[in-house]
Parts: structure tokens; sequence; C-alpha cells
């Protein structure tokens, strides 16, 4: 599904460059779900950034679906992020204007569905998400956990074939956490989606089935999760 | 966009509009009626007795008017004129509301004018004769029915027709050059307003001397004003002269009001980039939202732009509305040279309104276009 090979991202020039990625291989499949785990600022987010078309790569090559995506011009890279890939952030990101159906269905305004299948689409997955009830309330009148699910919902809309998530349980209590990390698993479950997730917490982490362990920009350990919980150290430690 | 910004928006758009319908109004005035100044008539003028305005008119009495006369060089033409506006005619058995002229045999010769038959002549005017001449409306009107005219219980007999402009703007009180009816002072005096030559008012006296500079006409005045009693206040104004001082007044003020606006339209289209631009730099995380959610660069410079041409669209008619409101202010003012606001000059409005709307969304659709949703997904809420 998505192959990366070699790849680089350095930031800044001279002095002031920073090599946020270094010589990253990587090879996922469809129905996969893949925790990447780390400190701040080891690549995790530039990692993500890459594999979902938001950043360009310094050097390397990725392909995704057999293409090389260093070739696709900027209205080739949105269309890609619009249907191929479904974003969730830390910080939700909801639009504070927009209702939350207005938010759930924003990527379909890019994506060339008609606008009298918007609601259609967007209660649908909504109620897939058991927050339909919430259709017509704003962000703020939502909890971290719901906002959360509304993000979802939103990266769900155009039924893309991979989610990348980063960091989605980081302002939300464990409990909500949790429920949010099982939302994410019956995604690869039933629908079989690849998950990308990135995470500082191992419990988080313990419920994909592969684990991506990166330090200073490359992947230092790439496993099976075992059953329980997941322990993360750095090798400096 | 924020209503805040979406206002600042439609007024700074409805600025440019009215500042620009200015620009194109005044221009074409100042381009029509820059032609007309110069236009003075060389050794020709009016001596009226007035005030400061040249249009303001007390008159004279016809004693006096001769005596002014009398004191002009030989060789000198000159024609008192007296009017009666809009009075009641009879033509045959019908009634009929005509301009009576008292005037001079020498009138004619102020102006270039076709005449059929003949004007009144000296003779006719020293023996008082009942006989008048018609303008070229009245005759048509009438036909060959036309042979005598009766103005109160006195029966004129019509021995000529004339057809042409009599009229000079700024200095005389009425257009002559149509309906009107042209007798013997004397005549008019003592038969239609029953007065004598110490009473009724002659307007102003008509004065052809080409040797002559304003100001020997008002040296001539002066020096034999003085040896009257009582002198009346007479003022000498150049055929073209009023016309020249309102139009040069006019332009001048219109000049001043087409520099206001083009700074004004500058400042607006100013006003418009910075406002724009400012309502796509507050939205940075929006915008870099919807790039990750799949928004190509098209795609928000189409939004950007559809935002600002609303905007623009309330703003032209807020625009052409205010334009229509100082128009008419300015119509006040400066009436007869006011280029006209119509139909065409609203729907230009509009569409200018847009097109700046078009022309100034650029930049700020590009910007918002060009955000790395990267870099703005990142900046702290």
């Amino acid at each position: 599904m998505l192959e990366l090979n070699g790849i680089s991202k350095v930031y800044g020039q001279g002095a002031s460059q920073v090599e946020a990625l270094r010589d990253v291989d990587l090879n996922i499949s469809p129905g996969e779900f893949v925790a990447v785990m780390g400190t701040s600022g080891c690549g995790k987010t530039t990692l993500l950034n890459i594999i979902g078309c938001l950043d360009t790569a310094t050097s390397g090559i990725y392909t995704l679906q057999g293409k090389d995506v260093s070739r696709l011009s900027l209205k080739d890279k949105a269309r890609v992020r619009n249907k191929t890939f479904g974003f969730v952030f830390q910080a939700f990101n909801l639009l504070a204007e927009y209702t939350v159906l207005e938010n759930v269905t924003l990527p379909l305004r890019y994506s060339g569905v008609p606008k009298r299948r918007w609601k259609e689409q967007g209660l649908g997955v909504l109620e897939r998400l058991g927050i339909a009830d919430l259709s017509s309330r704003y962000p703020d009148q939502l909890s971290g956990g719901q906002q959360q699910r509304v993000a979802i919902a939103r990266a769900l809309v155009n039924d893309p074939e991979i989610i990348i998530a980063d960091e989605p349980t980081g302002n939300l209590d464990t409990g909500t956490g949790r429920e949010i990390v099982s939302v994410l698993c019956d995604l690869v479950e039933k629908q079989k989606k690849i998950v990308i997730l990135a995470t500082h917490d191992g419990a988080v982490a313990s419920r994909a089935q592969r684990l991506l362990q990166m330090v200073d920009g490359r992947i230092i350990d790439d496993s099976t999760v075992p059953t329980g919980a997941v322990s993360f150290s750095h090798p400096a430690e | 966009m924020k209503p805040l910004y979406r206002r600042l928006l439609i007024v700074g758009i409805a600025m440019g509009v009215v500042a620009t319908s200015l620009i194109i109004g005044v221009g074409q005035t100042l381009f029509l009626q820059r032609s007309r100044i110069g236009n003075l008539v060389s050794g020709a003028y009016w001596i009226y007795h007035g005030g400061d305005s040249p249009n303001t008119i007390y008159g004279m009495s016809l004693d006096l008017a001769r005596t002014v006369q009398s004191w002009l060089p030989k060789g000198t033409a000159s024609s008192a004129v007296a009017v009666d506006y809009g009075r009641s005619i009879r033509i045959g058995p019908e009634f009929y509301q005509s301009n009576v002229v008292g005037t001079d045999f020498t009138f004619l010769q102020f102006f270039e004018l076709e005449v059929e038959g003949r004007f009144f002549t000296e003779e006719e005017q020293e023996t008082r004769k009942r006989v008048c001449a018609v303008t070229s409306d009245i005759y048509e009107l009438f036909g060959s029915d036309l042979k005598f005219i009766t103005i109160g219980d006195a029966e004129f007999e019509v021995v000529g027709v004339v057809r042409g402009e009599m009229y000079r703007q700024g200095a005389m009180p009425l257009d002559y050059s149509t309906n009107s009816v042209f007798l013997p002072i004397e005549v008019y005096y003592s038969d239609i307003q029953n007065e004598d030559s110490l009473a009724g008012l002659v307007a102003e006296i008509a004065v052809l001397a080409p040797e002559l500079t304003k100001g020997d006409l008002q040296r001539v005045l002066s020096a034999n004003l003085s040896s009257l009693e009582n002198a009346p206040s007479l003022k000498v104004l150049q055929w073209g002269e009023a016309d020249r001082t309102e139009l040069v007044r006019v332009l001048l003020a219109l000049t001043a009001i087409f520099l206001v606006a083009f700074v004004v339209f500058l400042l607006a289209g100013l006003n418009i980039v910075q406002i724009a631009s400012a309502s796509v730099y507050d939205r940075h995380r929006v915008f870099g939202l919807k790039a990750a959610l799949g928004a190509a660069p098209g795609d928000i410079v189409k939004e950007v732009s559809q935002e600002i041409l609303g905007c623009a669209l309330q703003g032209g008619y807020l625009g052409v509305v205010v334009a229509g409101i100082v128009n008419t202010l300015l119509n006040h003012y400066v009436g007869k040279y006011w280029a006209a606001f119509n139909m065409v000059t609203a729907l230009a409005g509009v569409v200018l309104a847009l097109v700046v709307g078009w022309i100034t969304s650029l930049i700020p659709a590009r910007k918002a276009a060009m955000i790395d949703p990267v870099k703005a997904l990142r900046e702290e809420r």
C-alpha cells in the first residue's frame, strides 16, 4: 500500500540545519494498525506528515499505491490527501464557526461529491460513531472526547484507506482516550483500514498491531506488538 | 470571514465605488466643460444695474437707459432691453403665453439671425408704431393667420419672423430664441406697461463697441455717473464673462473634488487589500486545515475570491446608493455643469466593484493558497 525507501527530511540550512528524518524505510499494508512511539522531537509527526502528503521528503522515494509521491503536483497531492487519507489531530482542529455536521462534511467540499449528498454522508458517519445527535452543535458545546470523535468522523467521511492520527489522545483523559483508540481499532478490524498513530502513551500503542520506535529521526525498532502493555525505552537511558 | 472584516471590506469597496464614480463623473465634466472657458465675445458688453452677482437684475428706467446710451462714443451700437415674461397675448381668437420684449431696432446686430420679412425700423420706433417681430416657433404655430397680435388693449402688426440663437448664458436673464415677441421699447412702455420712461424696468443695455475694452467702457460710465445725483451702481460685463467666471469657479471646485476622490480611491484600494489580507492571515490555521483535508490551491483561491466578490457586490450596491446621494448633492451645487448619474453609471459602479474585488482578492487568495498546512497546524491556537 505504501512504501518508504531511504526517506530523509532536513529543515533549515547551514548551522541551523536539523535532520528530522534519517534514511527511513517502511512498508505498510492494508489492515495494519501501526503505532509510532518516541520522545518529543524524534520525528514522529514529520514521518506522519510525509506519509500523509502534507510534507515532502528531502530525499528518498515514497511510493503510495504504486505511485511516486514526489512526482505529484500540489493539486494531485491535495487530491490524495482528500481521497486516500483521513487526519486526526491532537488538538482536534475543528472549525469553531461550523457546526459538527459542517465540520464533518468539510472534506466533501473538495472531493467532488455533490452538495445534496453531503448531509446524508456526514450524518451516516456520525451515526456510525454514535454522535449523530450532536450534528447541529458547535465544537465549543462538546467535550474533548466528543470533539475527537467528530474529528474522526471528519477523517472517515470520504471513506479513506489510511487514517493518520497524530497523538489523538494527547488532550484527553485516560478513559476517553481509550474509547477513541477503540474507535480506531474498530476501523482496522471491521473496515480493514490502515491506521498510523503517533503516541507517547504505551497503553495506547499496545492496542496497535505493529509498533515503530523512533529515536533522532530513525526507526530503531519495527516489531509486532505483543499482547499487553508496551514499554518504550530510549537507548541512551 | 469575520463579520468585522466583512463590514470593513464592504465599506472599503463602497468608498472605492463612490470615489470612482466621482472621478469618472467629475473627470467627464472637466473634459466636457474645459472647452467652454475663454469664449469671451470681443467688443460686446452688457451694462446692467446690479449688485455683485452678474445674474441679479435690479433694472433701470428707460430714461436712465437712454442717458447711459447717450454717454457711449459715437458709432457704438446699443440696445436697451425690457422684458415681460409669460405675458398673455392674443392671436386671432386664441390666447397664448409669450415673452414680450421691448427693445431697440438695433437689437438684431447683436445676434446672427435670419429674418423673414423685417425687424421694426428706426423710423417705426421713433414714430411709436405698433409693429412687432416674432420668433419662428410662434409663426410656425399660427402660420399665415399670424398678421396681428393683441397685447392688452393694443394691436400690433407682425412685420417679421426671426430665427436663430438669442441667448448669452450667465449674462442674459432669458433666452429670447423662442416664444418671444419683439416690439419698440417706447411702445412697450406706453402701450404695454402703461408707464412713462421714468418708471418700468430696463433689464440691460447691450453694447457693441469693438474699439472699446471693458475698462474703457467702465471709465466712460464712471466719469458720467459721478455727475448724477443718487448715481446708480451700473456694471459692465463682457459677453461670455459671467459664464467664464462661474465656469472657472465650478471647474476649480470640481478639480478639488477630483483630487480628493482620487486620494480616497487609492486609500480605499489599499484598505481593501489590507483587510482582505488581514482576514486571510487571521484564518491561517483554517486554510492550513482545509489544505490538509484536501483543498487544492485552486479551491482556496476560489473560496477567498468568492468571499471577497460577495463583499464587493454588496459594497458595489452600497457605493452606487451613496454615489447617487453625493451626485444629487453635487448636482444641487454645480447643477448644469454636472455629468448625469444614470443607470449606466450605477451598473458601471457595480461592475467596477466586482472588478476591484476580483483584482484585490488575487493577492490574499494566493497567500491563502500558499499556506503550508504543516506550519499552520503546528502553530498554537
